[in-house]
């Protein structure tokens, strides 16, 4: 049976969403359908206004909701440090995680020749501009470990060591509590490259 | 390590199938297209996450369908393991036992697999690339591990390529190679570790499938020599100019090849038609002793329709290795014709056509 056109767009709609497929993307279409006018609108206005309601920070271009994000906007965060991310997604983990008091540049991507992103597609010319003012000392570069991620991190610290900043890498390998024999044998591997003194 | 069970859903024109394997032989029969290779092709996707053709994921599930599925429950050792790999124009995942498989490194080495197609035959005599990919396979089977070197290299290559063709800045240029020549460093390094593993091996399979007549040489090739990072730095370095000029990678393990020799001539140049044939099922039957002896198992081994390919000498020693104990591995062999076949009693026939099956 073919649906209304009016369902139809949702189903494509919801179907564009990452781990969606058109059988998921139909049963949510009829799930909305059979909700009340109020929640239906709602939804509707809360999708409407993100884009225009949700801005990015104007100094680390986190997500915000006025000119600087709540980071930034966080007296007790220590500005020395400064954490590099790919994207935002990075940024909220590495706050779940609550280790991290410094504050954070989201570079939005990495190098990649390949679909034609290069140092000026990236967010690093707003990165060097707030060494001075910030008097930032370190920035911790948490790039993903594949080949774009390592040659965004490589490049990062060629730039700012010239400019006397210390650039660090977030380490990867074995997780915490993470038994080795359970451990896939790439991970174990890197684990072992990237091994450190005690 | 056996396949007790495997099953199809919306797999290529497998419908919805579904078979209790032999832990011994395996006959798959059928016609021209039917599907018999596409049940191969499953069983190798579980056990490497890719298939042996090209085919994207819309390729893989059934024309007109949205999504497919293969599954197979694998015991070895005692353990028994479900993996499952779930298709969808989106993507691929890998389910074992029930649970997501997160990353795609954790679902590697569950279920090893030897492929011996058709296209084998060409191993001795055709392009480096084929080597390459033979070599590159039976490390993987060895040292699951090895694939996270293989995939840097190959994307770090096309990201550098990509900085070549549109003249990308130098400074662009030191930061790919960079990783380039760590990936580099890596894959020569497992390349010359297997090669070092698998020489005596393939002579000693040499002598017994030909008689001892023809002494037999593996040796790795590479492109360039170099043992350390700083080697590889510098080659890529070194090549930039060419290398911007030609605009892609002139050096490197992407070149790199393997050289037979039988009694100390190229076999590629020299070679008889029944020599190659011999060595080809020697390279095959050496990877799969190589497994057996570092391993302590047999993989399970694809065989798709080589017999027909093989002259009746080679066929009967291929046989001959396979009813033997040193394999004792479980086999699928796909067929037209089934008479063209010799296992005794340890065999099951699965008839297969239109995607469909039944045994007997
Ligand atoms: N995504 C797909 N959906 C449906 N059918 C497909 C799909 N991909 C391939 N096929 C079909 O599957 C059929 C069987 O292919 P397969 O290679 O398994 O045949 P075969 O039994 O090995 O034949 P042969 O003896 O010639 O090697 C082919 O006719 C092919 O067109
Ligand atoms: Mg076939
Ligand atoms: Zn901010």
């Amino acid at each position: 049976m073919k649906l209304p056109p009016a369902l139809e767009r949702v189903v494509a709609s919801l179907a564009r969403l990452p781990g969606v497929g058109e059988k998921t993307a139909t049963r949510f279409a009829f799930h909305i359908l059979g909700q009340s006018d109020t929640w239906t609108s709602e939804l509707a206005h809360a999708v409407g206004e993100l884009h225009s309601a949700v801005q990015h920070c104007e100094r680390c271009h986190n997500l915000s909701e006025g000119p600087l994000c709540v980071v930034c906007n966080d007296s007790t965060r220590d500005p020395r440090r400064v954490c590099v991310t790919e994207g935002i997604q990075d940024l909220i983990a590495i706050e779940r995680a609550g280790e991290f008091d410094g504050r954070y540049h989201v570079l939005h991507g990495v190098l990649s020749p390949v679909k034609g992103i290069g140092p000026d597609q990236l967010r690093i010319d707003t990165l060097i501009k707030r060494l001075e003012p910030e008097g930032i000392e370190e920035v911790i570069v948490a790039t993903n470990v594949d080949v774009e991620g390592e040659a965004t991190a490589l490049l990062l610290q060629r730039l700012l060591e010239k400019r006397g900043v210390t650039v660090t890498r977030i380490a990867t390998g074995v997780p915490m509590g993470g038994e080795l024999e359970y451990l896939d044998q790439v991970t174990l591997a890197r684990a072992l490259r990237d091994r450190r003194p005690i | 390590m056996k396949l007790t069970e495997f099953s199809a859903v919306d797999f290529r024109n497998l419908r919805r199938l579904r078979l209790a394997p032999n832990p011994q032989f395996n006959i798959i029969e059928g016609r021209n297209g039917a599907g018999k290779t596409n049940v191969l092709e499953g069983i190798f996707l579980l056990s490497s996450l890719k298939t042996f053709r090209p085919g994207k994921n819309k390729d893989l599930v059934r024309f007109g369908t949205q999504s497919g599925e293969v599954r197979a429950v694998v015991e070895h050792q005692d353990t028994t393991r479900t993996i499952r790999i779930s298709i969808s124009p989106k993507g691929r995942r890998v389910w074992i036992d029930g649970k997501l498989v997160r990353s795609a490194a954790s679902a590697l080495g569950q279920l090893t697999a030897v492929l011996f197609a058709p296209e084998d035959l060409s191993l001795t005599k055709g392009s480096p690339s084929g080597r390459r990919r033979f070599l590159d396979r039976a490390i993987f089977n060895r040292w699951p591990g090895s694939l996270d070197a293989v995939k840097r290299y190959e994307s770090a290559l096309k990201q550098r390529n990509a900085l070549l063709r549109t003249d990308g800045s130098d400074a662009l240029l030191e930061v790919f190679d960079e990783q380039l020549a760590r990936a580099a460093l890596r894959l020569s390094q497992w390349r010359q570790k297997y090669i070092g593993i698998f020489h005596p091996i393939l002579e000693e399979t040499m002598q017994l499938i030909t008689g001892g007549d023809l002494r037999t040489t593996v040796m790795y090739e590479p492109s360039r020599l170099a043992d350390t990072h700083d080697q590889w730095v510098d080659i890529y370095r070194k090549n930039r100019r060419q290398d911007r000029a030609r605009k892609s990678t002139t050096a490197g393990p992407h070149i790199d090849d393997i050289c037979l020799l039988l009694n100390d001539r190229s076999a590629k140049l020299y070679a008889s038609q029944g020599q190659h044939r011999a060595l080809v099922l020697a390279l095959k039957i050496a990877e799969i002793r190589l497994l057996k002896q570092e391993l302590g198992y047999a993989p399970v081994l694809l065989l798709d329709d080589v017999s027909s390919e093989l002259d009746a000498r080679r066929n009967a020693q291929l046989t001959t290795f396979l009813n033997s104990e040193a394999f004792g591995g479980q086999v699928f062999i796909t067929t037209t014709d089934r008479s063209w076949l010799d296992f005794d009693s340890k065999s099951t026939c699965f008839r297969i056509r239109d995607g469909d099956t039944s045994e007997h």
